[in-house]
């Protein structure tokens, strides 16, 4: 095909969208009708059509949230629930990044990825929930201590990432912590400050921290 | 009047310094880590709109027609606007005002912005977007810089500020300093070559975000992801025609720039205006592909050395032709132009010197200031030829970097007043660290090391807009509890700069660290500054800061001096006390001499200043990139290449900068790493292009490819010290410089290792396999079996 | 993304009935379904949620060694798991290869089976690629660098997988279940290539019908087995070039190998001849560099991605070199 005629193809092709963002941020979209879900006790199969309010599991706490079957978890963390947590920072939109990394039953994903009904019942842990009346997680004060932060919004994810690797492998090697982090970008460049700091952290854990 | 060198470079009290020097945590540093730091886009205001953006889906067109009227009526919809609303050009660079908010008349790039809407919901703004009905008449569109410079028409800006535009020149720069040819003609070696650098681009982590709301009394308010909240200012109120006293504009908390906020964007002025029309507050937040139309990211470069050196390893000579691609606005383009000649010339002497620099425009996403402005593009080039005078005139590529020292407190050819220079304590520093003498050519085939050289700015004397008023300015408030509250225009994108205001404060009036209060970029309160950009900050609001407390410092003194009736000169602030040096059991919290000074002089507040002396050459364009002090950096990469796949590996590389004094080496470290790490990726794995189309040919993190931790080797900092005599405490930048060297010291050891001189960037595995190819089987050869291979590498040299 | 309908069945006759009717795409861990969806390059009306079928989630190995994995096992379970570590270290590998830790913690061993390519141009909405009903494949005169060298045309893609090159080698079939029923088909015939089935889609699944297990025979004999993936950066990439192989070695020799390639065409590809060539000698370089040869020939690269040949070669001698040492 000539360039020409793919230029001309190009014309007659649905005008560009481009990548619309996450969608639906805030109030229910007027344009969508709100159907609430229906179940079909018989086939027992699940239909959600519209926005409908579910309990999300959450630092330890239960969050009723409205959401939409496509409203992600991310979504539904900064916009859905009150208080609004928006320690979990949306970058990318696409899995690319990790700023929205949470735990969901102990393991790092990315909350942008997930749909908040797809959640439910799962528990989900976010920055918000590090630290406890006592101050702190080791690995929030590591980061801090070690200056494993510069623009701080990729750190919510590292800090999540870091957790749920050392919680379950304290002892976690440089090469294990590299691998374990190899989801997050930090653009600023501090890796070497943060590959300190989850060292570190790793050692108070170790020594009967948290 | 501005204060500029009066403070000296010593500690204020006594000889030691008691908080500067120290690795101390980073203000906000806590609230980063709990998730409470406030960013733009954690704004949420009571009925706040939801705005999105039209953009072009051509490169080049027309626009002959835009209908709204389908998505006004939309339920949801507040308002549209289009380039009619905003028709009035500016530019961050006064002398270029070519852009507007929205396009009129033209689009120039694919992503250029058409239209804006605010809805109710991101949902209704877009389908409201969907709405908007736009007829185009394509144009040609030039993606190739040579072809846009040898076509005249269709022009991509007929004019600028009412001035004709010479087809599509954006700006030529043209400067010899001494007399080249002769000086080439009495080199003992010439060596010419083509050098190429690809584009780049900041990618920061947060995307652009701007959210406005007006007041009752008409007064609007930006919160905005700027890195100049100056120029965010001074732009609102001439496109929106407003006075600037009804504006303020505030800098939250910032998620990265590297010079990608350094421009005023069009979702700042879109907001601003959705807001005035809608009288309710209107938010927008870009998706990580509109942060890559966005760009305003590192310029691709052509370019032409020709370098001229006796046989000592003395440079006679250098001659630069550059084509710079410009994209599709001015943005910093003119100074970009003068920087990719005028910061060569350190640290190595140069006796002669000529650039001539072509910046044309072309349809792409716009390019701009990204980390090491203008700079890092002739840097990679001149030394990577550089390092081939030394393999030519077999001379140690360290050795020939020391040959050439400028040396200190001296003049460049091109004019440039040079105070403290240590680059050559740099260049031991990565020698010693990276084993240089042991290892350097005695490595197996396929790993090797190379070194680079380079200088920047701190800060510059020519501020974008001409005007005698100071550069940085500080505000300081003291409390009667013992707080002290520092106003501060310097925008803090992350790399500490209020942490760095807040340790002169404690270390100036002896007050413990937390008990100073930073409140910075925000236009109503704060004194202007000219923002995050030219790794000024440390430099200049670092001394305005001095100025405004040793004002405070006499006060105080003063007041406790009489009243406890002795000498001033025995009197200290240190660690939250205030005492007699000479009968230490005098003493009193901070506090209560703040009360003290308070009776005695009325309420205590300061102000401070800086602006830069005059410095530059004696010609047109000759304050450009003139700095009151440079920073150097030299470099040392190791490499590991692998021969079979082509993909080159860093396991380490070491760094040594040449900061003046660390202020906090924590955070100079930080920068340094950072600055490494994000030329290195440049170098081996981003590119910023568009496909035939115009269009970018992945705006997507996937497919603009930043490394990971696994592609991270070793960066190791090194700081030195070259106390200037200029600066805050003697101390110079350190947020850019460290990220020249890393590119070309990687190139030189590519060649250490391989035996191939890479002169076109990214060096990714094609490159490396085509360049090994081309060797002339070498490569082939050793695809077979590099551990045949392996020990060869020294005989084939 | 435009609002869908999401339907949770319990049963897999009740999931390929959804899926059946028409406007409907299955989810699992949802790591490329999300990213279509966000994208605007799927608009479906319902998403089948396949999360709460039971019995699709279990690793299982049979007293004679046959191992089965549910299309619902993470890529994280799937890697970590001892068993298929110990006896199947090819598969282990390429699943701890995949995207990046978050994505394999989500990301499920049938939804990786069952992507979609990541070529730019059919990932950028306003082409008209091929793949999503276009004309023409813009990778043939456009940016080709990530593109098939082998079995392309009329599309370019690569197919991203890194599970299916490693399941080809170990021979492995998958269960199949749609609305006439289950079947099963060796993951050899399951991928097609653009120029023999329908464009639109990268295997032979019908409407309706999902990958619900992988069956993998036990391997008799003494093997080694391994994954290799070449890709520009070690996290979050596909491959540009990626190998699996599984050798039997007896007495020294090579007696059976198996080797496939991924990142170099639309299928993962796996050349007899090439195979053929590694007989013989457990240690023997010329017979590494001969089955890269074969590997690669016919060849016909795009304007950017030539590099891939001798790339993929020297990725086939990397995994013997490593397999037999």
């Amino acid at each position: 095909m000539t360039e020409r005629r793919v230029e001309e193809e190009r014309r007659g092709f649905s005008r560009r969208a481009f990548l619309q963002g996450a969608g639906g941020v805030a109030a229910a979209s007027s344009l969508t009708e709100a159907v609430h879900a229906a179940q079909d006790p018989a086939s027992e199969v699940q239909r959600m059509r519209g926005p409908e309010e579910v309990e999300l599991r959450v630092n330890g706490g239960t969050l009723p949230a409205t959401v939409e079957p496509r409203t992600t978890l991310l979504d539904a963390l900064r916009h859905r629930v009150d208080p609004p947590l928006t320690g979990t920072k949306l970058v990318c939109g696409e899995g690319a990044c990790g700023a929205c990394t949470v735990l969901v039953d102990g393991r790092p994903m990315y909350a942008c990825m997930l749909l908040a009904a797809d959640v439910v019942g799962r528990e989900i842990r976010t920055v918000e929930g590090l630290a406890d009346g006592d101050g702190l997680s080791p690995v929030q004060e590591a980061f801090c201590e070690k200056d494993g932060l510069m623009c701080g919004f990729c750190t919510p994810g590292f800090l999540m990432s870091a957790t749920g690797l050392l919680e379950r492998k304290p002892d976690a090697d440089a090469e294990e912590v590299r691998r374990a982090l190899s989801g997050n970008f930090c653009r600023c460049g501090t890796q070497p400050h943060i590959f300190e700091a989850v060292a570190e952290a790793g050692r108070r854990l170790r020594e009967g921290g948290r | 009047m501005a204060a500029r060198d009066n403070h000296g470079t010593g500690a204020p009290w006594d000889d030691a310094f008691r908080v500067v020097g120290q690795p101390l945590r980073k203000v906000d540093g806590l609230a980063k880590a709990t998730g409470q730091a406030l960013y733009a886009d954690d704004v949420q205001l009571p009925g706040m709109l939801h705005a999105k953006i039209l953009r072009s889906p051509h490169a080049h067109a027309r626009i002959v027609s835009i209908d709204a009227s389908a998505a006004l009526a939309l339920p949801g919809v507040h308002a549209v606007i289009t380039g009619a609303d905003l028709p009035i050009r500016y530019g961050v660079i006064p002398w270029t005002p070519d852009e507007n908010a929205l396009a009129v008349d033209k689009v120039r790039f694919v992503g250029d912005e058409v239209a804006a809407v605010a809805a109710v919901d991101e949902d209704t703004a877009n389908a409201a977007l969907d709405a908007i009905e736009v007829e185009y008449e394509p144009l040609h569109a030039f993606l190739d810089p040579r072809e846009a410079l040898a076509t005249p028409e269709p022009q991509i800006h007929a004019d600028i500020r009412g001035k004709p535009v010479r087809g599509n020149v954006s700006k030529h720069v043209e400067l010899e300093f001494g007399d080249v040819e002769a000086a080439l003609a009495g080199a003992d070696l010439v060596l010419e070559g083509e050098y190429s650098f690809h584009g780049s681009t900041h990618a920061p982590i947060e995307p652009h975000c701007a959210v406005a709301q007006v007041s009752a009394d008409g007064l609007l308010t930006l919160w905005s992801s700027t890195q100049i909240t100056h120029y965010v200012h001074r732009a609102l109120a001439q496109v929106l025609e407003l006075a600037p006293e009804r504006i303020r504009v505030i800098q939250p908390c910032l998620g990265g720039a590297f010079g990608g906020k350094s421009d005023p964007f069009a979702l700042e002025f879109c907001v601003a205006l959705l807001a005035q029309r809608t009288g309710r507050p209107v938010k927008m937040l870009w998706t990580r592909e509109e942060v890559f139309y966005a760009h305003r990211g590192r310029h691709p470069m052509q370019m032409q050395y020709r370098c001229g050196a006796k046989s000592n390893g003395r440079i006679t000579g250098v001659d630069a032709r550059i084509l710079i691609d410009g994209g599709s606005y001015s943005s910093f383009g003119l100074v970009t132009t003068y920087y990719s000649g005028q910061l060569l010339t350190g640290p190595y002497d140069f006796p002669s010197y000529r650039f001539d620099s072509t910046r044309v425009f072309t349809n792409k996403p716009p390019c701009g200031p990204k980390r090491g402005h203008g700079s890092v593009q002739p840097r990679f080039a001149f030394e990577v030829q550089f390092d081939e005078v030394a393999e030519r005139l077999g001379i140690d590529p360290i050795e020939i970097r020391r040959v050439n020292f400028q040396g200190d407190d001296t003049q460049t050819v091109n004019g440039q007043r040079i105070t403290s220079n240590g680059f050559l304590r740099c260049l031991d520093l990565v020698e010693e660290a990276s084993g240089w003498k042991q290892r350097r050519g005695q490595l197996p085939y396929g790993r090797g090391l190379g070194v680079a050289g380079s200088m920047y700015i701190s800060g510059t004397n020519y501020p974008v807009y001409p005007n005698d008023m100071p550069q940085a300015g500080i505000q300081l408030k003291l409390d009667r509890s013992g707080v002290v509250t520092v106003f501060t225009g310097g925008n803090d994108i992350g790399q500490g700069s209020n942490t760095v205001v807040r340790s002169i404060v404690a270390e100036e009036l002896g007050v413990a660290y937390d008990h100073v209060r930073v409140v910075a970029a925000d236009t109503d309160l704060c004194p202007v500054d000219l923002g995050a950009y030219s790794s000024r900050i440390t430099f200049m609001v670092g001394n305005a800061t001095i100025d405004a407390c040793r004002k405070l410092r006499h006060q105080i003194v003063t007041a406790l001096a009489e009243a406890w009736e002795v000498d001033p000169r025995r009197i200290r602030l240190m660690e939250g006390r205030a005492f007699d040096v000479e009968d230490p059991d005098r003493t009193v919290p901070t506090r209560e001499a703040f009360q003290v000074a308070e009776a005695r002089f009325d309420t205590l507040g300061s102000t401070g200043s800086y602006n830069t002396p005059q410095l530059g050459g004696d010609y047109r364009g000759g304050t450009i990139g003139a700095s009151p002090a440079y920073s150097f950096t030299a470099h040392v990469v190791e490499v590991d290449v692998d021969v079979e796949t082509g993909i080159v590996r860093v396991p380490a590389a070491w760094c040594a900068h040449d900061c003046g004094r660390a202020l906090n080496p924590t955070l100079v470290a930080g920068q340094i790493e950072g600055s490494t790490y994000m030329g290195l990726a440049e170098a081996l794995l981003e590119e910023h292009g568009v496909n035939r189309f115009g269009l970018h040919r992945g705006p997507s993190l996937l497919d603009y490819r930043m490394p990971t931790s696994l592609d991270v080797g070793d960066i190791h900092a090194m700081i030195v010290e070259s106390v200037d005599p200029e600066g805050p405490y003697g101390a110079k930048e350190a947020g850019e410089g460290p990220l020249h060297g890393s590119i070309p010291a990687l190139a030189n050891a590519i060649h250490d290792a391989i035996g191939v001189r890479l002169r076109h960037l990214p060096f990714t595995p094609g490159t490396v396999l085509r360049a090994l190819r081309d060797q002339g089987g070498k490569g082939e050869g050793a695809a077979v079996g590099s551990t045949a291979a392996a020990t060869s590498k020294r005989e084939a040299r | 993304m435009k609002s869908f309908e999401l339907v949770r069945p319990r049963t897999l006759d009740q999931a390929v009935t959804e899926l059946a009717a028409g406007g409907a795409m299955p989810l699992a861990g949802g790591q490329d379904l999300l990213g279509e969806l966000k994208e605007h390059l799927a608009d479906p009306e319902r998403v089948v949620d396949l999360k709460r079928l039971e019995g699709l989630d279990g690793i299982d190995v049979d007293g004679e060694g046959n191992l089965t994995v549910g299309a619902l096992v993470t890529l994280t379970a799937l890697e970590e798991d001892p068993r298929v570590r110990e006896r199947f270290p090819v598969l282990a590998e390429a699943a701890a290869s995949v995207g990046s830790v978050q994505i394999r913690n989500a990301g499920t061993v049938g939804g990786n089976l069952c992507q979609r390519p990541r070529c730019w141009y059919y990932r950028t909405e306003d082409t008209p690629c091929l793949k999503r009903g276009g004309t023409e494949c813009f990778s043939y005169a456009g940016k080709s660098k990530y593109n098939a060298i082998l079995g392309g045309g009329p599309s370019y893609i690569v197919h991203p997988s890194d599970v299916a090159p490693a399941l080809r080698v170990l021979d492995a079939e998958l269960e199949l279940r749609g609305p006439g029923g289950e079947r099963r088909v060796p993951v050899a015939d399951f991928f097609t290539l653009p120029s023999e089935g329908d464009v639109l889609k990268e295997n032979v699944l019908e409407p309706g019908e999902i990958v619900t297990r992988v069956r993998v025979p036990a391997l008799r004999g003494t093997w080694r087995s391994g994954y290799e993936k070449f890709r520009e950066r070690d996290s979050y990439d596909w491959a540009l070039a990626s190998v699996a192989a599984a050798l039997r070695v007896d007495a020294g020799r090579v007696v059976e190998a198996r080797l496939c390639m991924g990142g170099v065409a639309p299928i993962p590809w796996r050349v007899a001849k090439a195979e053929q060539a590694l007989l013989g000698p457990l240690r023997d370089e010329s017979a590494w560099t001969a089955a890269g040869r074969e590997m690669v020939r016919g060849a016909e690269p795009l304007e950017h991605n030539g590099y891939k040949v001798p790339l993929a070669r020297a990725m086939i001698v990397k995994t013997l070199r490593r397999l037999t040492t």
